[in-house]
């Protein structure tokens, strides 16, 4: 998934992408209204993340654009305009969420994936299941007895990676190749960590995981049809 | 409009008010009198009577005709001649040895007042009726014969003795006399109206109903001067006439003069008001407009601290040298909150007059080199290269924290509004015991209009929300307050390209 960040301030742009690219999205970045526009219409991201001022084009003036031939497209403002009337214009002009700085990452994350989920299409080929869950990638959800569990695109793709090698063992470099790219370099604790936190997710007892078990010395597989 | 709805309005109100209020206390109303024209009256009364006596002369001959004609000719034919003579309604013949016999002008009339004479069998109401006295069949009559006039005086009757022994009573209708009479004079009163229309009388003619038939000059008001009664057997005429009244007005000067002043006070007051309170009211406006801006500034620097922080946090354990650039940036929010920090606090003690330098023994160059270093990173992400020059190394006296106030405001303005000029020019020298230091831009440099503004609190290049950066609009403005206070100062040059700021204080070599 790709989301399109256009921030003038060089590091709010960088820590942004940081904390969107640690969680397995893909991202466009746009210092400047004009490239913001151009990258939205070369890059198609699925999501847009626009401060409002900065330099050539605002915020807004890229939203309008925008939302003249994309109806459906989640947009989120990010800014220190603070005003309940930036809010009020941001918000009519079509964008789905208003995120006023200072904001924490856990907010700005749960926040892109809300405004993914409320446009994810719900048709039965956006998902797969694996045993009593069911996996929706679009809309970043896990589903187990009417209960949502919040995922990120890293973990929907390692959980479609074992799901589409169900009966084998995925080694750890098809992992790191597939989920995180053959140009990234991860730390070899980096896997083990995040097979961890997703068993915290999706396992009823992380201790003794059910649905994705580890094979020795080679690593993981799927342990539910 | 809304706060002039509170002050300058009401005040310019007040002031009208007490301007009229003193016309009206200053003003004196003085009446001159000019009595009528004696002498064109007296005229006119005589003009008029004569009329009036002519009219009734020509209608007792009438009736005296008429009164013949009803011994004479037959009923009908009395009837035909009374009802050509003018508001006759009934003639009641009257014979000593015979009964009374009536002949109507018309035989339409149905209700008429009743003529009888006193031996009469039937008692009459003298207020509907005409009772005559017996006796007048007796004794001869006048030859202009005799009035009657009932209750109320809506009808006459004439009285003649055309031969001894008869009595011709003849009932008039008054109004319709009347009505013929007045017409008459009016068109007949243009003439001999004139002298005294001309004198400019003040005159009015009564009717017999008390109505007013012709008036002259301004209303009269009050108790008229002379009255002139005018009877006539169809009715009494009354000529009223007042004194010419000429009313003159003047002011009391004094009265006038205080009013005036009173007023202009009153109005000076109000625009005096209204200013200050339109001055309150900006001031105001600015100072929350600044509270947002400085809320907003502090916006950016806060959430490249927090994302920062849980980046470094993540990358702590297995990947430190990430960890340490994320802690380096951090460093660097820090220093950009220190900046905004310092100048709300500069701003906030040069407002409440507590602001004061301690001019010590410092490396200038030292000062701004550090300052500069602070800020390159930040300009290099922004791809502006810099242009350093230092010839300034003797240590001189000033306030270091003042000086590093100033670089750092040129400097963060350059970031923030000049990076697309992609260069950044910075001289510092020592001259003649005076620090100079330039720090130009390749950037879109600032407007004429703009030149003097800028170094305004609150004010920027660019005013309006959708602008490129944000900022308080506090840098230029404690940048040359401060340059002043050290008894120099921060002036824009003029450039062909970007912008040139120059500062300049004095800097005297430390013993």
């Amino acid at each position: 998934m790709t989301i399109l960040i256009a921030e003038d301030d060089p590091l709010t742009l960088e820590a942004l992408a940081a904390c969107m690219e640690s969680e397995g999205f893909t991202t466009l970045r746009a210092t400047d209204g004009r490239q913001a526009v151009e990258l939205w219409r070369s890059g198609k991201p699925d999501l847009l993340c626009l401060d409002i001022m900065m330099p050539i084009l605002d915020g807004y003036e890229v939203c309008r654009r925008v939302r003249a031939s994309d109806h459906s497209l989640p947009i989120l403002f990010l800014s220190a305009k603070n005003q309940e009337i930036d809010v009020v214009v941001g918000l009519d002009l079509g964008a789905d969420d208003f995120i006023r700085k200072p904001f924490t990452r856990s907010e700005v994350m749960a926040r892109i994936r809300a405004a993914l989920r409320r446009s994810a299409p719900r048709d039965a080929a956006d998902r797969f299941i694996l045993g009593d869950l069911t996996v929706r990638p679009r809309s970043l959800i896990a589903e187990r007895n009417g209960k949502n569990i919040d995922l990120t695109p890293r973990e929907i793709a390692m959980l479609r990676l074992l799901h589409d090698h169900r009966g084998e063992a995925v080694s750890r470099d098809v992992f790191l190749d597939t989920c995180w790219g053959i140009d990234y370099f991860p730390d070899s604790r980096t896997l083990d960590q995040h097979i961890l936190l997703l068993r915290k997710k999706i396992e009823l007892d992380p201790a003794n995981p059910i649905i994705i078990q580890t094979v020795r010395a080679i690593g993981y597989r799927l342990g539910v049809l | 409009m809304r706060i002039a709805c509170f002050t300058l309005l009401p005040m310019l109100a007040a002031a009208v008010l007490v301007m009229v209020g003193g016309e009206r206390l200053a003003r004196r109303e003085v009446e001159s009198r000019t009595p009528v024209d004696r002498t064109r009256l007296l005229d006119f009364d005589e003009a008029f009577r004569n009329e009036l006596t002519r009219l009734d002369a020509i209608y007792l001959g009438h009736l005296t005709e008429l009164a013949t004609v009803a011994l004479k000719e037959p009923d009908a034919a009395v009837a035909a001649e009374a009802s050509q003579l003018l508001g006759v309604r009934l003639v009641r013949i009257f014979r000593k040895d015979s009964e009374p016999s009536s002949i109507l002008s018309d035989r339409k009339i149905q209700i008429l007042p009743v003529i009888e004479l006193s031996t009469g069998k039937r008692p009459l109401n003298p207020q509907t009726g005409f009772v005559l006295e017996a006796s007048m069949l007796d004794r001869p009559l006048a030859a202009k014969g005799k009035w009657f006039a009932n209750g109320d005086a809506t009808y006459l009757v004439h009285c003649s003795q055309p031969e001894p022994g008869v009595l011709v009573a003849v009932l008039i209708e008054r109004a319709t006399v009347s009505e013929r009479t007045v017409g008459h004079l009016l068109s007949w009163l243009e003439t001999p109206l004139t002298p005294l229309r001309e004198a400019g009388a003040r005159l009015l003619i009564e009717k017999p109903d008390g109505e007013s038939l012709v008036a002259l000059g301004p209303q009269s008001r009050g108790p008229a001067a002379s009255i002139i009664p005018i009877r006539s057997h169809l009715g009494h005429w009354q000529i009223r006439s007042w004194d010419g009244l000429v009313v003159t007005h003047s002011h009391d000067p004094a009265t006038l003069t205080v009013a005036t002043t009173l007023a202009l006070l009153l109005a000076a007051s109000g625009i005096v008001l209204f200013q200050q309170q339109k001055r309150a009211l900006r001031l105001a406006a600015e100072r929350v407009s600044f509270v947002n801006r400085v809320s907003h500034e502090l916006g950016t620097p806060l959430t490249n601290l927090s994302l920062n922080l849980d980046l470094a946090t993540d990358s702590l354990e297995h990947r430190p040298v990430e960890a340490r650039r994320r802690l380096g940036l951090v460093a660097e929010e820090i220093e950009r909150l220190s900046r905004l920090v310092a100048n709300v606090l500069t701003f906030s003690q040069r407002e409440r007059d507590t602001l004061q330098l301690k001019p010590v023994r410092c490396l200038p160059a030292e000062i701004i080199r550090q300052t500069l270093e602070n800020f390159r990173p930040a300009l290099e992400r922004r791809g502006i290269e810099i242009d350093a020059d230092f010839s300034a190394d003797a240590a001189v006296m000033l306030d270091p924290d003042a000086l590093s106030q100033i670089t750092g405001n040129l400097l963060s303005n350059v970031e923030k509004y000049a990076a697309a000029g992609k260069w950044l020019g910075l001289d510092c020298t020592v001259r003649e015991n005076f620090l100079i230091l330039e720090v130009q831009d390749r950037g879109e440099g600032i407007p004429a209009a703009a030149r003097q503004r800028i170094f305004a609190p609150f004010e920027r290049v660019l005013q309006t929300t959708n602008e490129g950066a944000s900022g308080t609009g506090l840098g230029l403005s404690i940048g040359r307050d401060l340059a002043q206070r050290m008894g120099g100062e921060l002036e824009l040059l003029q450039s062909e390209i970007g912008a040139t700021f120059r500062l300049r204080i004095p800097a005297p070599t430390a013993p």
